[in-house]
């Protein structure tokens, strides 16, 4: 099944007064269980299309279908109601909530999803459990290290199980090691868990781990390889 | 979602205000500062105002009055011959109707002590009828309320302090050593400087209206607290008897008349133009002119055409109209009243109306100005109900009387207390705009607060439309979080406005000197002790309307966030 179908992609943006043609033509697809990357220097627009594919911003012309759904007919809240219920992120950043707890951050989707609490909890605690982080469960984000934090935000990307999992730069941030461990981590649950993932990225290791890597350059496909 | 998330919602909100402690304090002491202020002023506000109404019923007004209409339009003149007869037809109509009728004369005069003088408004009255509708009676400090017949006077604490008559309250030392005591016999004289002690001293620099700057020497005096009735009421007789209750009144008695003549140019001035054309031929059938005289001669036998010309000449304020009298009666302060109502202290003295009706009185054959109304037993602690109202009321004499001559009207008491309502409509609204201001700088407080909080959490809040928050959920939190600003600031304004009003309803706040300082008129029909009265109706409402308004403070912050792409909020540094 594809998941994401992007066909002759537009993406203009205006950034400082200047106009930038982010995505241009680009026609791109991905299926159900992929574990793939797409890859390319900074500004080449890999991460627009994540956002695109994440239904986080509006294309300029084209179409993209995620889910089986055509995103430019759908109004704001559909959009956020598509990616409660199928979209996870992971973000280089984290973007955990601060005043939160490590569980309550993992849950925090399934409160979305109106999952009961106790079920919810249940799930968390598996979700980190997953990620290695039992027994962190009541600690606040900024107790954690930085590769902590992101297997936080990767167990709170998966524990609604989500048909899709948008990785921005997930490695950005985290040392070789760590980065390593995490890339197992959700490649491990990609096999297990048949979760497609995309990562935007421009790190080797990702790209290693990756079965598909598709390139671009200048808002289109320069190249495209799949192992 | 947004029921069974609703826990969790609340719980980012509470954790994002403990994150902000400070600015969270501040912006609660302010909706709590706003509440109860907004409590206790209000509260203050009503207790004056419901009790300066009831004072105003109780001692000037009475439910209602029947008086002439042109009394009425001129009541601030108190037009002494805008008077009328035949009360007694419409007190026994109300007595059927249920109502307490009580008849007054009101003129007024200046009043002459030993000492001094004072313009004074005389109100005659029936001193045993006027107890069924007024509660003079009850406010008589020293002496004795007046009896028919007598020629006494019931006056003004203020004013008999002025004029040096009644008891001395707080005489200086050179006062009652030269002025009060020598007056009195010898052998009285140990008695009478046995009932003073001396004044606390005031501090240096304290204010007091009641304490001016006495000479070097001098000292100021006042009456015993512990002294008994008998030994008040013999002070007031040897008083008396030394002439210190001696007064004169001196007014000019007012009455109608048609003048035996109208000069030509008067007439042409005062009269011509502003008669009707029917009251212009009314006056040509009563006066001929009188070439000779070049002026206007009475050439009438008939009563009623002349009191129709009278009427008319009258109607169109010709001072010719008006015979002036003057009059000086002799009376002897019978007590001084200390009313609630300020007005009674103050330039105000009572008669008996009998007293007034002879030729050594006012030359009255009957008349009265005003006819004062309360339904029977009513209930002094309340207002006036619909049972009083002017309706009401004139329905009742005319059931009992028939139709009211068209001359007549009843007036109830928000026509006589106008100022009084006028002075706590003001204040009202004077004082809820000052308080509006207050709250609408609490809330642009709260704004600025949840702007910053809302601009500091810029990614935060993109991660969480990232998650599938919609957009209506997310205003809802961050709303529901200023509201709860706004909530745990009203309940602590709450508290602190009950409990600042709790003492300030029982036993109230004495502004007694500043009254003093004011002459007593302050717009409000309050002496001294102003009191709160509990608005449960407006404590409730204050700590709704503060939350929901906190809420709405965050409104345009959470727009203004929510109108950013979340990507652009994602990328926010």
């Amino acid at each position: 099944m594809t998941v994401v179908k992007a066909v002759n992609v537009v993406k203009d943006y205006t950034l400082n007064g200047i106009g930038v043609k982010a995505l241009r033509d680009l026609s791109l697809s991905f299926e159900g269980g992929e574990f793939a990357a797409i890859a390319g220097p900074s500004g080449s627009g890999k991460s627009t299309f994540l956002h695109l594919a994440g239904c986080l911003d509006t294309l300029t012309a084209g179409s993209l279908m995620v889910g089986g759904s055509d995103v430019a007919a759908m109004s704001k809240t559909q959009l956020a109601l598509l990616r409660r219920h199928s979209i996870g992120f992971i973000f280089q950043a984290y973007n955990l909530i601060p005043v939160l707890s490590v569980m309550e951050n993992v849950s925090f989707p399934l409160t979305l999803l109106g999952v009961p609490k106790n079920e919810a909890r249940e799930r968390s605690r598996q979700a980190l459990k997953d990620v290695g982080l039992e027994g962190m469960e009541t600690r606040r984000p900024k107790e954690m290290s930085g590769g902590q934090q992101q297997r936080v935000a990767i167990a709170r990307a998966l524990v609604k199980r989500p048909s899709l999992i948008l990785a921005d730069e997930p490695t950005a941030n985290l040392d070789s090691k760590i980065s390593r461990e995490i890339l197992e981590l959700m490649l491990n649950l990609n096999r297990k868990e048949g979760t497609t993932f995309i990562f935007s990225t421009h790190d080797k290791m990702v790209m290693e781990f990756a079965r598909r890597i598709v390139h671009i350059r200048d808002g289109q496909i320069e190249n495209e390889e799949v192992k | 979602m947004m029921f069974s998330g609703f826990m969790e919602l609340l719980k980012i909100a509470l954790r994002n205000l403990a994150r902000h402690k400070v600015k969270t304090i501040l912006s609660v002491l302010a909706i709590t500062v706003s509440v109860a202020v907004y409590i206790v002023m209000d509260g203050w506000i009503a207790g004056m105002t419901i009790d300066s109404l009831r004072n105003l019923i109780s001692y000037e007004t009475g439910a209602a009055k029947l008086q002439t209409k042109v009394y009425y339009e001129k009541l601030e003149d108190k037009p002494m011959y805008e008077n009328f007869r035949g009360w007694e037809r419409y007190a026994a109509a109300l007595d059927r109707a249920g109502y307490a009728a009580s008849p007054r004369f009101v003129f007024g005069g200046t009043l002459y002590s030993n000492t001094g003088s004072a313009p004074v408004e005389f109100h005659g009255i029936d001193p045993q009828q006027d107890g069924t509708v007024m509660r003079l009676s009850g406010s008589v400090e020293f002496g004795r309320y007046i009896k028919e017949g007598e020629f006494d006077i019931l006056l003004g604490a203020v004013t008999a302090d002025k004029l040096k008559t009644g008891i001395p309250t707080r005489p200086t030392k050179f006062e009652l050593e030269n002025e009060i005591l020598p007056i009195l016999p010898e052998a009285e004289q140990g008695f009478a400087r046995g009932l003073y002690e001396q004044a606390e001293k005031k501090k240096p620099g304290a204010f007091d209206p009641k304490e001016p700057e006495l000479a070097e020497g001098d000292e100021r005096y006042i009456l015993r607290r512990d002294l008994s009735p008998a030994d008040l009421d013999k002070y007031w007789a040897l008083l008396e008897e030394a002439g210190r209750m001696n007064l004169q009144i001196s007014t000019v008695i007012d009455i109608k008349a048609a003048p035996d003549s109208v000069r030509k140019d008067r007439y042409e001035v005062d009269l011509l133009p502003a008669f009707t054309p029917e009251e212009r031929s009314l006056f040509e059938g009563v006066y001929s002119f009188d070439e000779l005289l070049d002026a206007w001669l009475l050439d009438t036998e008939d009563p009623a055409l002349l009191e129709q010309a009278l009427a008319a000449m009258v109607g169109v304020d010709y001072g010719g109209a008006i015979r002036h009298v003057n009059q000086l009666i002799p009376v002897t302060l019978a007590g001084v009243v200390n009313a609630p109502n300020p007005k009674l202290n103050y330039n105000t003295a009572f008669m008996p109306l009998d007293t007034l009706q002879g030729d050594t009185g006012m030359m009255l054959d009957g008349e009265v100005t005003e006819l004062i109304i309360r339904k029977k037993n009513a209930d002094h602690a309340a207002l006036p109900g619909a049972t009083e109202n002017t309706a009401a009321i004139t329905a009742a004499i005319e059931a009992g009387a028939g139709p009211l001559p068209q001359e007549l009207a009843v007036e109830d008491w928000r026509g006589y207390g106008k100022d009084a309502l006028a002075a706590a409509e003001g204040d009202n609204w004077s004082t809820r705009i000052m308080i509006i201001i207050l709250f609408i700088l609490s809330f642009l407080g709260i704004a600025n607060t949840m702007l910053l909080a809302i601009l500091e959490r810029t990614r935060e809040i993109g991660m969480i439309r990232a998650q599938g928050m919609t957009d209506g959920e997310l205003l809802f939190t961050l709303m529901l979080e200023a509201g709860l600003v706004g909530f745990i600031g009203s309940v602590a304004g709450l508290l602190i406005g009950c409990l600042i009003t709790i003492p300030m309803v029982d036993p109230g706040v004495n502004f007694g000197a500043m009254t003093d300082a004011m002459g007593g008129n302050i717009g409000y029909r309050i002496s001294a002790v102003f009191r709160s009265a509990w608005n449960p109706p407006v404590i409730v409402l204050s700590g709704v309307a503060a939350t929901v308004l906190s809420a709405l403070a965050a409104y345009f912050p959470a727009k203004r966030a929510l109108k950013m792409s979340i990507t652009d909020s994602l990328r926010f540094d």
